[in-house]
């Protein structure tokens, strides 16, 4: 080992101990002596990680560079997000590499750092609490409006506030639910912030259905109504559930995704199984979807009575496929 | 003077020996009468007890006996599951074998084992208005009983011919005779609406049924098809001669709507208009009285219909709109029948142009399993033509074929029309 130009104590660069999601657990600094890692404790960096070696690796100066070299490790250097064992790697900049299962980052000091974020003035706080808010209202408005398109009678104030006061509790316990799930995860509550995502993912949902009704009816698509709900909860969980993993976790913007699209999927098709189960049952009573809507929003042609009984006796062959369930009578 | 004393002493001493007189007449039919008649007993095979009771009559040689096919169904509905047994005035015992079926007029004929004594006759011609009659069974399992009443004529608002009989008829009379003074069959007793109005199947529908009757047990094989044919007949016949006479129609503020479309249907109206509602209805329904019985769970023949109109000065168009689709979704009626018997509902919807309006349609169709070519039809129609005012119309047909489901729907909706 040689030293650099200088004296050997001299803090020539930052190795960054990783966690599995890229953030910094520790910082310690490399000096121009050099320093060495693994599991024992006469290391200069001591990582606890059965994968480690107990005299792993080392920076050492050669040449006028730095090095990390393999001190014959079991699981040696991995460099290129892991994939590749070397021997020995120049650290002429920034650097990420692993050891064992431990992720490490070399930055050197003239490593360029961005700027400082200017404190956040309080007004801008209170502006975006403000923001945020205005999806649980929007939503609690939405259903109020909808409560009211339910109603044979007129709509007075109380009746609004009932209407409003269970999706209210709802949606205050399940923003409650999450934040206790960041408050664990990422140590914050941001209780508005998951109140704002359940509160659009809600509002979403109400929408969707409303253009999916009004959809249905303009192009008279009614029995395609059941799957377009299916498909519009999907998204809505899916929403949902990205929205939450975003704030509650510190999981990648992709794995947050991913992990919403299986989940929303999942609900939606339990949803959906359960539906189908529910019309495969025996029913006395004729079941369809039916939409209804102004007739200045019907935007496909009419047929003529003619040509409406001709598709309808189509029927008469989905009736004989029906299967009869099996005989209870016995022989005597 | 003297001349008339003793007249007003005769009419009072005949007034006096009228019920006498009625009274032994009942007793002198029952004494006759009472031998030839058995109650008839569905047995569950797996149980070995009673499920069903009913009344039966001898009206042919071997023992072939009368009853309603509403009494014995179960042997139909069920092979396998029950076997008949007649219960004799004197305490015997023994099996019936069903020998044929008349479902549209609630007869089933069948023949007692080892039981053949003289049978009944059918009177001939139609009895006069008011003539006292006699009707006899077994009700609520109490004894044979007989029952005095008078004959009202037929239904004039009936699909299917019935004998108006005031009298009581209860539940185990079914199937028994109604004899006239002269021990006669009349009809067979078959339902009762209370308060001593009953019905009677006409004795000619017996006749039919004896004349054409094989000696020989049914085939356990062929009930569902001789049910299924036999109902394929009877729609035939008045959905054919309503489709062919064409449709009352009738007036519901602006619109023309299908209305009394036979004499036996019967037609009622409805003003719903409640301060608090933001909307209001006037409904107009029509429905056949009188069906055919297929099981306890199950009747067919039936033709019901319903207009309503809702019209609304409060509510916008959006909203007014939103409530029916829930109305049409919601308010759709139960047809009978369970899973083994029936299939589920299949339905096609679109919009439809008739008559110079266009409405939205809903048709739906489900199949008898047993009775094949048979189905029950609901179609329900909404005009699109204002934004406050909508007609909803119901149509509810049970046990009909496809063909003439289609083509009698086709021509309700067709004489849907607003003609203001």
């Amino acid at each position: 080992m040689e030293a650099l130009s200088g004296a050997p104590h001299a803090v020539c660069g930052v190795l960054e101990l990783l966690d599995r999601h890229g953030h910094v657990e520790e910082r310690i600094s490399v000096n121009a002596g050099g320093m060495r890692i693994g599991r024992a404790y006469d290391n200069d960096l001591i990582l606890d990680d059965v994968h480690v070696s107990p005299h792993h690796a080392l920076i050492a100066v050669s040449e006028g560079r730095f090095l990390l070299r393999d001190l014959n490790s079991v699981n040696g250097i991995c460099i290129d997000a892991a994939s590749r064992r070397v021997g020995e790697v120049v650290l002429d900049g920034e650097r990420t590499f692993t050891l064992g299962l431990s992720q490490l980052r070399y930055r050197p000091l003239n490593a360029v750092v961005a700027e400082a974020l200017p404190l956040r003035e309080r007004r801008h706080l209170r502006r975006g609490i403000a923001w945020a808010l205005c999806a649980p209202v929007a939503c609690l408005a939405m259903f109020g409006w909808d409560a009211q398109l339910d109603s044979y009678e007129a709509f007075g104030a109380l009746k609004l506030l009932n209407a409003m006061m269970v999706p209210l509790v709802a949606m205050l316990l399940w923003a409650g639910a999450w934040s206790l799930i960041a408050r664990l995860l990422v140590h914050r509550l941001h209780f508005i912030g998951n109140l704002a995502v359940i509160s659009l993912g809600l509002l979403f949902a109400t929408i969707v259905e409303i253009v999916t009704r009004l959809g249905a009816f303009a192009f008279a698509l009614d029995s395609a109504v059941p799957w377009l709900l299916a498909l519009g909860a999907c998204a809505t969980f899916v929403l949902i559930l990205y929205g939450h993993l975003r704030i509650a976790t510190r999981i990648r913007p992709r794995s947050a995704l991913a992990a919403a699209v299986i989940f929303g999927t999942l609900l939606a098709a339990a949803m959906q199984i359960k539906q189908l189960v529910y019309l495969q049952q025996f029913s006395a009573r004729p079941r369809f979807t039916l939409t209804l809507a102004p007739p200045a929003l019907r935007l496909r042609g009419a047929d003529s009575t003619a040509t409406f009984y001709a598709r309808a006796s189509a029927l008469v062959d989905a009736a004989a496929d029906d299967t009869a369930p099996a005989s209870s009578d016995k022989a005597p | 003077m003297m001349f008339f004393s003793r007249l007003l002493l005769s009419i009072l001493l005949l007034l006096a020996l009228l019920p006498a007189t009625a009274a032994e007449n009942a007793e002198t039919i029952f004494s006759a009468g009472k031998d030839r008649i058995l109650q008839v007993r569905l047995i569950d095979q797996a149980g070995n007890a009673k499920n069903a009771l009913g009344s039966g009559f001898v009206i042919a040689d071997g023992g072939r006996i009368i009853s309603n096919y509403h009494v014995v169904s179960g042997l139909v509905n069920h092979p396998g599951r029950f076997r008949a047994e007649y219960l004799a005035q004197n305490g015997e015992t023994g099996k019936l074998a069903l020998l044929d079926i008349d479902v549209v007029h609630d007869l089933a004929l069948l023949r007692a084992e080892g039981f053949a004594p003289t049978p009944l006759s059918l009177r001939a011609e139609v009895p006069a208005m008011g003539v006292r009659l006699y009707s006899l069974g077994n009700p609520l399992d109490l004894g044979l009983t007989i029952v005095e009443g008078t004959y009202n004529g037929l239904l004039k608002k009936s699909l299917y011919e019935r004998i108006h009989f005031t009298g009581s008829i209860n539940p185990g009379m079914s199937g028994g005779p109604t004899l006239d003074g002269d021990g006669n069959v009349v009809g067979v007793n078959v339902a009762t609406a209370g308060n001593q109005v009953s019905f009677l199947v006409p004795a000619k529908y017996v006749a039919h049924l004896l004349a054409h009757a094989s000696d020989t047990p049914m085939d356990a094989a062929v009930f569902g098809a001789t049910v299924a044919r036999q109902l394929l007949i009877n729609q035939d016949h008045y959905i054919g001669s309503l489709l062919g006479s064409g449709f009352a129609s009738s007036e519901l503020e602006g619109y023309r709507v299908p209305g009394q479309i036979a004499n036996y249907v019967n037609c009622w109206g409805r003003t719903e208009r409640e301060p608090r509602r933001l909307y209001h209805s006037v409904s107009y329904s029509c429905s056949t009285d009188e069906n055919i019985f297929l099981s306890d769970e199950l009747n067919s023949g039936a033709i019901q219909f319903s207009h309503r109109l809702w019209s609304t000065d409060d509510l916008s168009a959006f909203h007014f709109f939103h409530l029916l689709q829930n109305a049409a979704n919601l308010d759709t009626p139960t047809f009978g029948g369970s899973e083994e018997t029936m299939g589920n509902f299949h339905c096609e919807s679109g919009f439809v142009e008739h008559a110079g309006l266009t409405s939205k349609v809903v048709y739906c169709l489900r199949r008898y399993r047993q009775f094949e070519g048979l189905y029950d039809v609901y179609q329900q129609t909404l005009t699109l033509r204002d934004n406050r005012q909508l007609l909803q119309s119901s149509l509810m047909l049970s046990g009909v074929s496809a063909a003439n489901a289609a083509a009698f729907a086709q021509r309700y909706m067709e004489d849907i029309a607003w003609k203001p």
